[in-house]
């Protein structure tokens, strides 16, 4: 059954490498299977460990630290899990329509190439491997901000420069590390690194992750290459890409090093400010995909702001479950509403809010999937985004930590204000003041009507599964 | 001083100028030759890392290699970025006036 875990990276390697020669229409037909094999891989991969517990493939058969170890425990599930829906989602999105693929040929190659790099990412046992798998991310990543329109290309260099700075800092901490326990293999790291030296590579480490994350106050990177990037684009990198610089934050300072209060302290204050800050910005956009880019910004505050909470004993595995259920909310909801975004983009030719005046009365569906995934990104009760915030919330009462639930309802509330504005758009009937001024966008593809929708529904209705979400997170946890 | 701590103060004060220079240069070259200092840098960390046991040890080595050739890849990517984007204000200022022939791509 470990053979399943290198298939997870291979599968959709493959994919890319076939999809090169071929002419972008064929690519898409190749790529779009090439999806439904990666997504059932990734799927059984999460069904094993819920059934069988922690996987462990060692490459070639060589024990560490000679050997290369892959492993999957249900931390790794989880994003794993996450991952094929999601990409698998918007790959029958890219295929609905070239226009949603960006100008440039390319989206199937450097999107299975993600793919890749992402399951590289959540099932690294090595350091080195995850650095190795984390820059594949990084440089597909910016290949698909480039396929945007113009302005696209600025976006993605600024994009490679802080997401390569990103990645050196976590190299330093990969040979820090190294040098101070002489192994690569994480489980066996842990076990040897000296106490007085854990707080450098940490903190080098979280600083290089966050800047991949667009932790405030360096976020600036992100709402030009986010809301920019064409239609089938956006979504994999906010849902997505985002999340496997944090699974490797998460993986750090759980399985590594040990808990660094201060550090914690800081890397949640500034989830903190990204939170307000984020959702300040959304409020002053007017165009809905970069509203949405800076509800990721603040999104990712939500996810750092779990790390004091995580840090407090006894906390360890309640708040690893509330921050993984923060994250599957945000990339499901993200995913449905940049989905929607984008292909209201694609049928009217604005993303201004006014210039979506009424656009529910012939876009149902649409409409109906970015009202789920409002639903959910507010975290109103139910919503998987709800049974987040709660454990966070029963966790900052518990412990006390009143500052963290001040952030949350203050964030809540901003949340309300930013994503009502292009819903209350898109249902408002114009015909009161102008009449003849509602919108009616193209007719689109059925991908892009359902496709929102339906991740929209599963952001909300899972969160009534919230208790056997945790129980899958810690699954090979608490070692 | 030895020259292991040697190696890792300039490794420290080549990824510290790079980061420097990167944040405060406007001109996209710079920025990523700037970039590229700071991965010298922190690949002569690994380097110097490699030499603090007595016996050299080749892991670390083995890694700063494939740090090289990550470094060449994104570089690579970098510089075709640069003239792409470099293209593209040359059209604009080209076509300004004239009228453009792209005024009908989408957005």
């Amino acid at each position: 059954m470990s053979v399943l875990l290198p298939a997870a990276v291979l599968v959709p390697t493959i994919v890319a490498v076939v999809c090169v020669p071929l002419p972008r229409r064929r690519q898409a037909t190749v790529g779009l299977a090439g999806a439904v094999l990666s997504s059932v891989v990734g799927l059984w991969v999460v069904l094993v460990v819920v059934h069988d517990g922690p996987l462990e493939h060692l490459m070639a058969g060589w024990d560490p630290p000679l050997g290369i170890a892959l492993r999957a425990d249900g931390l790794s599930a989880a994003f794993i899990g996450l991952t094929a829906i999601v990409a698998l989602a918007v790959a029958f999105v890219a295929a609905s329509e070239e226009a949603a693929t960006g100008e440039r040929a390319g989206f199937w190659v450097l999107s299975s190439l993600i793919w890749a790099g992402l399951n590289g990412v959540f099932l690294a046992g090595d350091l080195f491997n995850a650095y190795v798998a984390l820059e594949i991310l990084g440089l597909a990543a910016v290949g698909l901000v480039a396929l945007g329109g113009r302005g696209a290309p600025a976006a993605a260099l600024r994009y490679l420069v802080v997401a390569v700075l990103g990645s050196l800092l976590f190299l330093l901490m990969v040979a820090l590390v190294y040098g101070a326990t002489g192994t690569l293999d994480i489980v066996q790291a842990a076990q040897r690194l000296p106490d007085d030296r854990a707080s450098l590579p940490l903190a080098l480490a979280t600083a290089g992750l966050a800047l991949k994350c667009a932790l405030a106050p360096v976020h600036a990177w992100l709402p030009p290459a986010h809301a920019g990037a064409p239609a089938a684009v956006s979504p994999l990198l906010s849902a997505l890409v985002v999340k496997g610089a944090f699974y490797l934050i998460l993986r750090l300072w759980t399985d590594l090093f040990p808990f660094d209060a201060s550090l914690a302290l800081v890397a949640g204050a500034l989830g903190a400010l990204g939170v307000i800050w984020g959702a300040l910005l959304a409020l002053s956009q007017n165009h809905l995909k970069r509203i949405v880019a800076y509800s990721t910004v603040a999104q990712v505050g939500y996810l750092f702001l779990a790390l004091p909470l995580l840090v407090i004993p006894g906390q360890r595995e309640p708040m690893l479950a509330a921050v993984v259920t923060m994250a599957l909310a945000h990339g499901l909801a993200k995913c449905a509403m940049f989905v929607a975004a984008g292909s209201l983009l694609l049928g009217t030719g604005t993303d201004h809010i006014d210039g979506l005046k009424g656009a529910s009365r012939s876009q149902r569906m649409l409409t109906a999937g970015m009202m789920m995934a409002t639903v959910s990104l507010i975290g109103l009760p139910l919503s998987l985004g709800f049974a987040a915030k709660w454990q966070y919330a029963l966790v900052a009462v518990e412990t006390g930590t009143w500052w963290v639930l001040t952030v949350l309802v203050l964030g809540t509330l901003l949340a309300t204000a930013y994503l009502m504005r292009p819903v209350a758009a898109l249902l408002r009937d114009a015909d009161d003041d102008h009449r003849g001024s509602r919108v009616t966008p193209a007719p689109r593809p059925r991908a892009q009507r359902y496709v929102p929708v339906l991740l929209g529904l599963a952001a909300v209705l899972t969160g009534l599964w919230a208790v056997p979400l945790a129980r899958l997170v810690g699954i090979g946890g608490g070692a | 001083m030895t020259v292991v701590d040697l190696t890792l103060w300039v490794a420290g004060l080549l990824a510290g100028l790079g980061v420097v220079r990167m944040l405060t240069v406007q001109d996209l070259i710079a920025r990523l030759v700037a970039l590229n200092v700071t991965g010298a840098g922190t690949l002569l960390a690994l380097v110097g890392l490699s030499v603090r046991t007595g016996v050299v040890d080749a892991v670390p080595q083995a890694l700063a290699l494939t740090g090289i050739v990550i470094t060449l890849a994104f570089t690579g990517v970098g510089v075709v970025l640069v003239r792409v984007i470099e293209v593209d204000a040359e059209e604009v200022s080209g076509n300004a006036g004239a009228g453009s022939d792209d005024a009908g791509r989408p957005r």
